[in-house]
């Protein structure tokens, strides 16, 4: 079998290669495990980590620094095509990987309920609690409330049917054409494409289902029903 | 609610340590056998306040480490039948045992008795682990303030990462004075944000104190309200419907004289 991740000490460096041809969930796990193998050498090591291979998207790659630094204590971590620029060789043309499905992680990673996505959207048809941190890349809906203390960080729209009262961040990528929606809009704190409102708590006029988006760099909120 | 039962919060002294003393002593009352177990490794407490601290031979890590064998380490409660204590070490930490190896003691102790009831150490991390290795069901102990509330939702959410969703609310320590002036949530309030079953609300008592410092537990006080609360907890746990003890102000001696003569 194709090694997935491989791992390699060179100087004082850990090189870490990751197969262009895996998809991302599987490369996560393979990390995670082959870290976990070996706690006893990875913990709070000083190594400088340098990351070569598939390319990654921004929060794929914020997602593996994450796991780097909570889990091992690890802070050096660089992506090799952010240390210098990519030098042309060969060209060499690879098939896409199949498209894999989703895959929701379980095991010792849900002890702190963060759920990593690699998914377009998400749907969550529960309430998401205090320290449940959902994030990706596209859109995510959530049949329930938001807590206080937990975080909804998508690049696309959010939309919770229930109480908002925890922080939403709609557009985290940047992408302005986003909006956050409720039924109960009470969030602490409510961020669209990288601006933080605090919204007024008690609000008297404040309508069943509303929408907050960004207008001439402004935040509204508006009923839902009011164009 | 299952015969194993964790007491967790998340948030510290609100009172996870007095419930498991009450509804272990509660149902041993009502003649089941059960078993406390204390995993706050370190800063034990329970063996305290049900007055069995100078009869603490062998604990829980020395059952782990195999130093002795699981009946040695019991500690039977000769005040009530059937109610045994399985005391935490206090001079470790609680690295000295893993969730696997609670896991597996819990499992043994399941055989032997109808309940076991595990008190949960305050926090999120080893001592919480530990505690939840093992249980079917858990009680989350919330006092009606924000912090504790904001805790027990996090709780509430760890507790069914661990696969137990078979949760259930005590609110205690609730002022019924400061809800009316708006000082306090109210239950209603405290409900929407957790939104899980309540399985009861124990009043803020005086008599709790001179129970912990006497190693008595409250609910085998007759004076006690939060005594009384405890026992219709213990009862709604063997799956009586009890409805909620009303909760007002009025503790007058002519209120009490009205009470006693208003037809029931």
């Amino acid at each position: 079998m194709q090694t997935i991740v491989a791992i390699k000490g060179v100087d004082d460096k850990l090189e870490v290669y990751f197969n262009e041809m895996a998809s991302y969930p599987s490369l996560r796990e393979d990390l995670i495990q082959k870290l976990q193998r070996n706690k006893n050498f990875f913990l709070n090591s000083d190594a400088k980590v340098v990351i070569s291979g598939r390319n990654l998207s921004q929060a794929q790659r914020r997602e593996i620094k994450r796991i780097f630094e909570m889990d091992y204590g690890i802070s050096n971590v660089y992506y090799a095509d952010e240390i210098k620029k990519m030098t042309e060789t060969a060209v060499m043309y690879q098939a896409a990987p199949e498209a894999e499905p989703p895959q929701i992680p379980t095991g010792e990673l849900e002890l702190v309920s963060r759920e990593y996505f690699d998914a377009k959207s998400i749907f969550i048809a529960t309430t998401v609690r205090s320290g449940q941190r959902i994030e990706c890349e596209g859109d995510i809906v959530v049949l329930g409330d938001v807590n206080p203390g937990a975080e909804i960080i998508a690049g696309g729209s959010i939309a919770v049917f229930g109480t908002l009262r925890g922080l939403a961040h709609a557009g985290a990528g940047g992408r302005e054409d986003v909006c956050v929606a409720a039924l109960y809009m009470k969030p602490k704190q409510l961020r669209l494409s990288g601006r933080v409102v605090m919204p007024e708590e008690n609000r008297k006029d404040a309508a069943v289902g509303e929408i907050a988006q960004l207008v001439e760099g402004k935040v509204v909120f508006r009923p839902i029903n009011r164009k | 609610m299952e015969k194993v039962i964790v007491i967790t919060s998340g948030k510290g002294g609100v009172g996870k340590t007095t419930t498991t003393a009450n509804i272990g002593t509660g149902l041993a009352l009502l003649g089941k056998s059960v078993v406390l177990v204390d995993t706050d490794i370190g800063l034990r407490n329970l063996d305290v306040v049900m007055g069995l601290e100078n009869r603490i031979v062998y604990d829980l890590v020395d059952v782990v480490e195999e130093t002795c064998k699981l009946k040695q380490a019991l500690i039977r409660d000769k005040r009530y039948d059937g109610l045994y204590l399985l005391p935490a070490a206090q001079t470790r930490n609680k690295m000295a045992v893993s969730p696997e190896q609670i896991k597996e003691l819990i499992s043994q102790l399941e055989c032997e008795f109808e309940y076991v009831i595990i008190d949960c150490p305050a926090g999120i991390e080893r001592g919480f682990k530990n505690a939840v290795a093992g249980a079917k069901s858990a009680i989350v102990v919330t006092v009606p303030e924000v912090s504790s509330v904001r805790d027990a939702d996090r709780i509430i959410g760890l507790l069914s990462a661990n696969g137990i969703d078979d949760v259930q609310l005590l609110i205690n320590r609730i002022r019924p004075d400061l809800v009316k002036r708006g000082d306090m949530l109210a239950i209603e309030d405290t409900l929407e944000i957790l939104g899980i079953d309540l399985i009861g609300v124990v009043p803020e008592d005086e008599t709790i104190f001179r129970a912990s410092n006497l190693g008595e537990p409250a609910v085998t006080d007759k004076s006690s309200r939060a005594g009384e609360a405890y026992m219709n907890v213990t009862r709604r746990i063997l799956g009586e419907d009890v409805p909620l003890m009303k909760l007002d102000t009025q503790t007058g001696f002519v209120s009490r004289l009205k009470n006693l003569f208003q037809a029931k």
